[in-house]
């Protein structure tokens, strides 16, 4: 769908849901729900108790904040993510998980690595990007677009994308040496 | 790509997805939420057209039950007195009558005819309130015209007076 036809739509159903609509929430609850389960459960590192909890808190503010929701300014994924993302920025503060990208971050001091810890890494690791390194890793990862559709949409060139891309891969590496080397010795 | 593992593309592939048992109840709770707010709002306007309905209808009752509004009548022209005439209301009718006995006319017929009132009217002295009407007749032309304020003894006096002039 074109965006603006996307935005018309959207804007449709925001609308119809302000109006008390519930067909209209479910159908943009149905057209969101497996985007956004996706994208919070790769930010995850693939924890499913730790995704089911933060997309069940996105979407419960999504119904009460439906008004704030512009469809100009972005898809309604879009928002459902910038909403996923916050709570999960709140989350790995909580329970002092978030480590940004000056090399002061913990590790775990037992040498096997279990899959939540190497997840834990991953979740650490993505939540400390830049927000444009994630977007791109995000996009060619998760969302499986290539290099080209990703400089369509952002309107840069393919090699700016590659190059942006390589960029985001080296600072993801440098936030994940832990659960890197743990892949390698696995894989040896 | 030379990275002999890349942790990202391991995680894609091995995303899990939603259960669909937990995406039906989230849906449920969603739209529960969405109609409670929207019973809300509705409740809001119910209670706001009844509190309107209300406020009109005691404002109605008020106008229907409210005794009408006094008209408070204008205030009488005072008479232009003479800041040297005594009011004749302070005096008593003896003083009133020895003023009008010293007053020029027809400021000496106005004090005979309101000694006489308060003869006739506080002291209940009709020969006195007689005398003083007697006095005021003669001496005012314009005093002997009948008025509907004269008291009965006044009229009768000036019947008299004009039939005798006749």
């Amino acid at each position: 769908m074109p965006p603006s036809d996307r935005a018309s739509y959207e804007r449709a159903l925001r609308g119809a849901v302000l109006a008390g609509d519930e067909r209209a929430w479910q159908a943009l609850y149905d057209e969101a729900f497996a985007p956004l389960f996706a994208y919070v459960a790769w930010r995850c590192g693939g924890l499913r108790d730790r995704a089911e909890e933060i997309v069940q808190e996105t979407w419960l503010i999504a119904v009460r904040r439906i008004r704030a929701f512009d469809p100009d300014r972005a898809s309604f994924v879009s928002w459902l993510r910038g909403i996923a993302a916050n709570l999960l920025r709140n989350h790995l503060r909580k329970v002092r998980l978030y480590v940004p990208l000056d090399g002061t971050h913990s590790v775990p001091a037992d040498d096997t690595i279990t899959r939540r810890e190497q997840a834990e890494a991953i979740t650490r690791a993505l939540a400390g990007l830049p927000e444009r390194y994630e977007a791109v890793l995000r996009a060619k990862y998760l969302d499986g677009q290539s290099v080209e559709q990703i400089a369509a949409e952002s309107g840069e060139t393919a090699k700016a994308v590659e190059s942006l891309l390589t960029r985001a891969r080296q600072a993801f590496r440098a936030a994940y040496p832990l659960a890197e080397d743990s892949f390698r010795e696995a894989t040896s | 790509m030379n990275e002999p593992i890349d942790p990202l593309e391991r995680l894609t592939s091995s995303l899990p997805t939603a259960r669909p048992i937990y995406r039906e109840a989230l849906r449920r709770e969603t739209t529960r939420i969405l109609a409670q707010r929207r019973r809300w709002r509705r409740g809001l306007l119910v209670a706001g057209s009844a509190a309107c309905l209300v406020a009109g209808a005691l404002a109605a009752l008020a106008l229907v039950s409210a005794p009408p509004p006094s008209v408070s009548p204008a205030p009488a022209p005072q008479q232009a007195v003479a800041p040297d005439a005594p009011r004749p209301a302070d005096e008593n009718p003896v003083a009133l009558e020895w003023q009008a006995f010293d007053s020029p006319p027809p400021r000496r017929a106005e004090l005979y005819l309101a000694a006489g009132d308060r003869y006739l009217e506080e002291a209940h002295d009709m020969a006195s309130a007689l005398r003083c009407y007697k006095q005021a007749l003669p001496s005012d032309r314009g005093v002997q015209e009948i008025s509907a304020d004269d008291n009965w003894l006044v009229m009768a006096l000036k019947i008299d007076h004009r039939q005798r002039e006749n």
